[in-house]
C-alpha cells in the first residue's frame, strides 16, 4: 500500500492538526517565560536593629538601601571576605521553596557578603544524592537534617560537631530539653536543633459529640477504640455507611512507619534500643493489635492511602479522627465551613502507657566540606539569623502549623503567631508546642544510648512492611513482628 | 571499477544505535549480575532465589499475565466480529478504538484510580446504585486489587488487540462464508471451522506479543497500587524496580532483570518459530 | 427472516453503544471532574453531570506548586529529538532492507523483531549503567539518547513494508536513468512514502510523551521531570487534589490524540499490513 492520497492533497485535519499544535506550543512557551512571582517579604518580619536605622520600608525585596553595606553586623574583619554556601534541605513542596528562598534574601541584604545557594532534594533522593556527592566531593556546606539524616552523615564522617554553637543558642534562647537530645550522641551535638515537627491526633468535635455522645476528646485506646466504632456510621439515612472513624495507613511508606511507631511507643515499646533490636515484644503486639482494630473503621479504597489521600478524607469530614502533624492544617482550612469543627488532642495512651507524641527533631549539620571552603563561620551566622526570634517565625512558618519552635524565646516570636494558619488553629498549635516541649519522643532516642543504626526504620521500611503483612492477613501479628525484628538484625549485621 | 556497496551505510545508524544502547547494555548488566563487592560471584543470584518474594512475585506476575491474555484475547475476539459487522459509523468506531492505546498508561491508571476511589469514587457508587452492594466497596482490598489492575489493563489493551484480529478477519474471503452458508452451516460452526482456524496465525502470535508485554508490565501497577495492599499485586517487575531503585540494591537488581529478560527471551524465541512457520 | 436480521442489528447496536461506553466513559468522568469544584469532588455525592464549574483546576496546573507547563516542556525537549532521530535512522535502516543489497538481510530483519518485542521495564535496569556511564544521571540528554531504542524497532519494521509495497519499477526506471541510490531515495522514494514516514514519526512522538518507566529511574530531580512523571507526583505525597489530577490527565493526553486523529484511518491500514503479513 502507498499513499492513498494523490500526491499533492493536504487532509483538512492535517491543518487543524497543525495549527492545533502550533496554538499549544505558544501557549506552552508564553507559560514557561513567565516571570517566577517574587514572594515579597512583608512589613510584619522586624527587620534586625542594625539596618533600621538608614531604613527604606522593606516592601520590596529588590531596592535595597544603600547604606546597608556599609552597616557592619558582626563581621570580624571590617570587609569580610565573599562567601558562598550550598544549602541542602529536603522541602521541595514549592511554597515551602519560596519561603525559603525569601528568608535567604532578606538574610543577604543583611549579611550581603554572604550568598546563599538552596537546593531542595525530595526525601527520597536524598541518601542516594548524598552518596553521589560524597564521592565525588561534591557535598553541600549546611544540610537541614532530622535524626536519622544526621547519624547516616556521621556515620560518613561528614559531620562536624556544634557544641559551641548549641549551647549558644541555648545561652539566649533556652532549648526544649526533649529536643536537644536527639542531636546528641557520642558525646558531642551533631546537628544545630532548629525546630520539630510532632504528631497530634485530630478529631471532629461534632462527630464526637452527635455519634459517639463524648464531649471531651479520647485519652485512652477504649475511648479512642470506642468513639472510632461509634462514628463510622451512615448519616443521611440511605442505608450506606458515609463516614468512618479514622484512617490508619498500610502501605510501604513513612508514613505507615510513623503512625505505627507512635502506636508502639505510648505501649512502652521500641524498635532500637540503645545498641539492640528489641522490637520482638508483648507490646509491640498489642501495639499491632490495636493498630489493626482501628483498620476495622477505615474508609474502603484505603488500603493504598497515604498522607495525602487520609488528610482529604478528614478534610472533606469523611473520618472523624486523623493522627497527623500539622501539615494536614493547611488542607483542613480550605474547607472552609468543615473546619470550625477540627480540634486536636495529645495521642491517646493505653492503660499502664506512656505519653509520648513523635516528634522529628529538624537541625543543621554542618559538614566539614564547610571546613575545607571556609565557610563553617558564614553557616553559623545563617543559623544564628534563623533562630533569633525576630526572624524564627517567617522561618518556620515555610509551611505553617507543621514546623514548631523549640525555643523558649522562639514560641514568643511574633511572626510565628501572625501566620493566618497558624491565628486559625491557635489551640491546636498551643497543643503541639507543648507536646513538642513535654512528651516529645523519636525512634532510636529513647533509650540511655542514642540507637545509632536507627536510619534503618526509614530506609527499609520492615515496620510498615510487616503492618501490611498483618493486616492483608499474610501473617499474625505475633508472626509479623516477629519478621520484622529479624529483618532489623540481619540488616544491622550486613553494615 | 569495483562499485562500493553503499547500502550498508543505510543500516549503519541502526546497528550502531543498536549496539550501544540495547547489546551493550545487556552484556554489562549480565555481567554485573555476576559481580558482588568486586568478586566475581553467583552471589546475587543466590539472594535473588533466597528471597521468598521473588517466587510470591513470579507466582504473581503468572497470574495477572494469563488473566489478562484470557481476557483481552477472548473479549478482543469478539470486539473484533462486532467491528467486522457493517452498520452505520462502523469505520469512525474503528477509529475510537485507538484511543485507549494512544493513552499513557500513566492516563490510564490515574483516571482508574480515580473511578475506584474508595470513598469519591463513581465505580463504587454506581454499584451501590445499581444495588449490586450494600456500602462502599474497596477495589483495591487485598483481596481483589489484582483484579482491578487486571480490569485496567483489560480495558487498555482489548480495543487495540480487536483491531489487530480485526484486519486478520477481514482478510477471511467472504466467498468461503457464503459456501459455508450454502451447505447450512449455523453460526457457530461457520466460527468454529473457518474463523478460527484462519484466524490461529495471527490470535497465536499476538498472544506470545500480549504475554510478554504484560509479563513485563509495570506502569500501571506501580502508579495504581505500588505493589500494594502489601504484596497483593507485587509483581516481579515491582520486585525488580524497587530492589534495584528504592533499596539501592543495584547487583541483585541486575540479577532479577537478567533473569526476567531470560524468560521473556525463551518466550520470544518461540514466537520467532511461531512467524516462521506461518510464513511458510 | 427479517425479524431475525432486525434483532441481529439491535443486538450489534446495542453491544456497540456499550462499548463505546465503557471505552469513553472514564475520559467523560476525567474530564468532568476537571471542572468540578475541590468541594463537590472530596464532600459530595459522585454525580454524572456536575454541580459546579470552575477554571481552577487548569489555573493551579499552570502556578508553582505543579509546573505543568515546565514538564510540558521538559516532555517536549525530549520527545522532539527522539523523533527526529527515530525518523532519520529507521528511514535509512528500513529502506535498506527493503532494497538493498545486504548479507544478513534476515538476520537483522528478526534482531529488529525482537527489539520490537522489549519492554521497556526490562530495559531500564541495563540502560540505568549506560547513564551512569556516560554521566547523564539526571539528565533529559539521558532520554534523548535511550528513548529511540524503544521507538525505533517498530518504525523500521512498519516502514519496510511501505518501501517494500512501492512498486520497484520506478526505483529502477530511475537507476537506469543514471541516478544513484541516495537520489532515488530521496527524491523518488521518500514523497511515496511520506504517509508511513509520517505515521512512524507521530507514533515515536507519541511513544516518547508517553514513557513513564524509564523516565522514573533517570531523572531525579523536580527540574528535569517529563509530564508523566509530574503527573504521578500530583497524586503523591502531601496534598492530594482529584480535580487538578483529572485536569492534568486532560491536557496532557490532548496533544496525542490530536497529533495522531488524521493519522487513525492511516494505523488501522497499517496495522491490517502488518498483521497479515505475520
Amino acid at each position: 500500500m502507498s499513499g492513498e492520497k494523490p500526491k499533492g492533497k493536504i487532509s483538512p485535519s492535517l491543518i487543524v492538526a497543525v495549527v492545533v499544535i502550533i496554538v499549544l506550543l505558544a501557549a506552552l512557551v508564553y507559560y514557561a517565560t513567565l516571570p517566577p512571582k517574587v514572594e515579597v517579604v512583608p512589613t510584619t518580619v522586624a527587620i534586625p536593629t542594625t539596618i533600621v536605622t538608614t531604613a527604606v520600608p522593606s516592601t520590596t525585596v529588590i531596592t535595597m538601601p544603600t547604606t546597608v553595606t556599609t552597616v557592619a553586623v558582626t563581621p570580624t574583619t571590617p570587609t569580610p571576605e565573599k562567601k558562598e554556601i550550598i544549602f541542602w534541605h529536603c522541602e521541595t513542596p514549592p511554597l515551602r521553596v519560596q519561603r525559603v528562598e525569601a528568608v535567604i534574601r532578606s538574610f543577604e541584604r543583611e549579611y550581603p557578603w554572604i550568598k546563599i545557594k538552596q537546593v531542595p532534594i525530595g526525601w527520597d533522593a536524598i541518601y542516594s544524592k548524598l552518596d553521589e556527592a560524597i564521592k565525588t566531593g561534591t557535598q553541600p556546606d549546611v544540610i537541614q537534617t532530622i535524626p536519622a539524616l544526621a547519624l547516616y552523615l556521621y556515620h560518613a564522617e561528614q559531620l562536624l560537631e556544634v557544641d559551641d554553637l548549641v549551647k549558644e543558642i541555648d545561652g539566649k534562647y533556652h532549648y526544649a530539653k526533649e529536643q536537644l537530645k536527639m542531636h546528641y550522641w557520642d558525646g558531642h551535638y551533631w546537628s544545630v536543633p532548629t525546630e520539630a515537627i510532632t504528631l497530634f491526633l485530630s478529631y471532629r468535635e461534632n462527630y464526637i459529640k452527635e455519634y459517639a455522645g463524648y464531649d471531651r476528646p479520647p485519652e485512652t485506646w477504649d475511648e479512642l477504640l470506642d468513639m472510632v466504632k461509634k462514628c463510622t456510621r451512615d448519616i443521611d439515612g440511605d442505608g450506606k455507611i458515609d463516614i468512618w472513624g479514622i484512617n490508619v495507613p498500610i502501605t510501604r511508606s513513612l508514613a505507615t512507619d510513623e503512625w505505627f511507631w507512635q502506636q508502639l511507643a505510648v505501649n512502652n515499646g521500641e524498635v532500637f534500643l540503645d545498641t539492640q533490636v528489641v522490637l520482638d515484644s508483648p507490646q509491640a503486639v498489642e501495639a499491632l493489635k490495636f493498630y489493626l482494630e482501628l483498620r476495622k473503621y477505615c474508609p474502603p479504597g484505603s488500603e493504598n492511602w497515604g498522607w495525602a489521600e487520609q488528610n482529604l478524607a478528614f478534610a472533606s469530614g469523611k473520618i472523624a479522627f486523623n493522627f497527623n502533624f500539622g501539615g494536614a492544617l493547611a488542607t483542613i482550612a480550605e474547607y472552609g465551613e468543615l473546619a470550625k469543627y477540627v480540634k486536636g488532642c495529645p495521642v491517646p495512651i493505653p492503660k499502664g502507657g506512656r505519653r509520648v507524641a513523635l516528634s522529628f527533631g529538624y537541625g543543621m549539620g554542618i559538614l566539614k566540606k564547610a571546613e575545607e571552603r571556609g565557610t563553617v563561620d558564614a553557616v553559623k551566622t545563617f543559623i544564628r539569623y534563623i533562630m533569633d526570634p525576630a526572624n524564627y517565625g517567617y522561618w518556620l512558618n515555610r509551611q505553617p502549623g507543621l514546623f514548631l519552635p523549640i525555643t523558649e524565646e522562639g514560641e514568643k516570636s511574633p511572626s510565628f503567631w501572625a501566620d493566618p494558619v497558624v491565628m486559625k488553629f491557635r489551640p491546636i498549635i498551643e497543643l503541639c508546642i507543648n507536646e513538642t516541649r513535654e512528651h516529645a519522643g523519636l525512634w532510636g532516642f529513647m533509650g540511655k544510648e542514642t540507637s545509632k543504626m536507627v536510619y534503618l526504620i526509614e530506609s527499609t521500611h520492615y515496620l510498615a512492611e510487616a503492618v501490611a503483612k498483618a493486616a492483608t492477613g499474610e501473617m499474625t501479628p505475633e508472626q509479623a513482628i516477629k519478621w520484622a525484628a529479624e529483618q532489623f538484625r540481619l540488616e544491622m549485621l550486613k553494615h | 571499477m569495483t562499485k562500493i556497496n553503499y547500502d550498508y551505510l543505510l543500516i549503519m545508524p541502526a546497528i550502531l544505535w543498536i549496539a550501544i544502547f540495547l547489546i551493550f547494555p545487556f552484556f554489562y548488566v549480565i555481567i554485573n549480575s555476576f559481580i558482588y563487592k568486586n568478586n566475581v560471584t553467583l552471589n546475587n543470584y543466590i539472594t535473588v532465589f533466597q528471597t521468598p518474594r521473588f517466587y510470591s512475585s513470579l507466582y504473581r506476575t503468572f497470574l495477572w499475565t494469563i488473566g489478562n491474555v484470557i481476557f483481552q484475547l477472548g473479549l478482543g475476539l469478539g470486539l473484533a466480529i462486532l467491528l467486522n459487522q457493517n452498520f452505520k459509523g462502523v469505520s469512525a468506531v474503528r477509529s475510537l478504538m485507538l484511543i485507549p492505546w494512544l493513552s499513557s498508561n500513566v492516563i490510564v491508571a490515574l483516571q482508574w484510580k480515580w473511578i475506584f476511589h474508595g470513598t469519591c469514587g463513581i465505580a463504587t457508587k454506581l454499584l451501590m446504585d445499581l444495588g449490586i452492594t450494600s456500602s462502599p466497596i474497596s477495589f483495591f482490598a487485598p483481596n481483589v486489587a489484582l483484579l482491578s489492575c487486571i480490569i485496567v489493563n483489560v480495558w487498555r489493551w482489548t480495543p487495540f488487540t480487536a483491531l489487530v484480529f480485526l484486519a486478520g478477519l477481514q482478510v477471511i474471503p467472504q466467498h468461503l462464508y457464503e459456501s459455508a452458508l450454502i451447505d447450512g452451516a449455523s453460526v457457530f460452526q461457520r466460527f468454529l471451522k473457518i474463523t478460527l482456524p484462519l484466524l490461529k496465525p495471527i490470535i497465536a502470535v499476538w498472544a506470545l506479543i500480549t504475554f510478554i508485554r504484560t509479563f513485563n508490565g509495570f506502569e500501571i501497577v506501580w502508579i495504581l497500587t505500588g505493589g500494594g495492599p502489601g504484596e497483593a499485586t507485587l509483581l516481579l517487575p515491582i520486585h525488580m524496580y524497587t530492589t534495584t531503585f528504592l533499596l539501592g540494591r543495584f547487583n541483585e537488581g541486575s540479577a532479577i532483570s537478567v533473569l526476567m529478560t531470560l524468560m521473556s527471551t525463551i518466550f520470544m524465541i518461540l514466537y520467532v518459530r511461531m512467524a516462521q512457520r506461518s510464513e511458510q | 427472516m427479517k425479524i431475525a436480521n432486525l434483532f441481529k442489528i439491535v443486538i450489534i447496536y446495542f453491544l456497540v453503544i456499550l462499548t463505546l461506553v465503557i471505552l469513553i466513559f472514564p475520559y467523560y468522568w476525567v474530564f468532568i471532574s476537571s471542572f468540578k469544584s475541590t468541594i463537590e469532588i472530596a464532600t459530595e455525592e459522585p454525580r454524572l453531570i456536575p454541580r459546579t464549574f470552575t477554571l481552577k483546576h487548569y489555573e493551579d496546573l499552570f502556578g508553582l506548586t505543579y509546573k505543568f507547563h515546565h514538564y510540558a516542556l521538559n516532555s517536549l525537549i525530549v520527545s522532539i529529538p527522539v523523533t527526529i532521530i527515530s525518523i532519520f535512522i529507521s528511514t535509512l535502516a528500513a529502506y535498506g532492507l527493503a532494497r538493498g543489497r545486504i548479507k544478513g538481510k534476515r538476520a537483522f530483519s528478526n534482531a529488529v523483531l525482537l527489539s520490537y518485542l522489549t519492554e521497556p521495564s526490562m530495559l531500564v535496569v541495563p540502560l540505568f549503567f549506560i547513564i551512569l556511564l556516560f554521566g547523564l544521571y539526571n539528565n533529559l540528554l539521558g532520554l534523548i539518547l535511550t528513548y529511540p531504542i524503544i521507538t525505533i524497532p517498530f518504525c523500521i519494521w512498519m516502514l519496510r513494508e511501505f518501501f517494500v509495497s512501492i512498486p520497484i519499477e520506478i526505483e529502477e526506471a530511475a537507476l537506469v536513468d543514471g541516478a544513484n541510490r541516495l537520489h532515488v531515495l530521496t527524491k523518488i522514494v521518500l514523497p511515496l512514502a511520506a504517509p508511513g514516514i509520517f505515521t512512524a514519526g507521530i507514533w515515536s512522538f507519541v511513544t516518547a510523551w508517553n514513557e513513564y518507566i524509564l523516565a522514573l529511574a533517570f531523572i531525579a530531580g523536580l527540574e528535569n521531570w517529563t509530564l508523566p512523571l509530574g503527573l504521578a507526583s500530583y497524586v503523591a505525597v502531601y496534598d492530594i487534589d482529584w480535580g487538578l489530577v483529572s485536569a492534568a490527565c486532560f491536557l496532557y493526553g490532548l496533544p496525542a490524540l490530536i497529533v495522531f486523529a488524521p493519522l487513525t484511518k492511516y494505523f488501522v491500514k497499517g496495522l491490517t499490513l502488518g498483521a497479515v503479513k505475520r
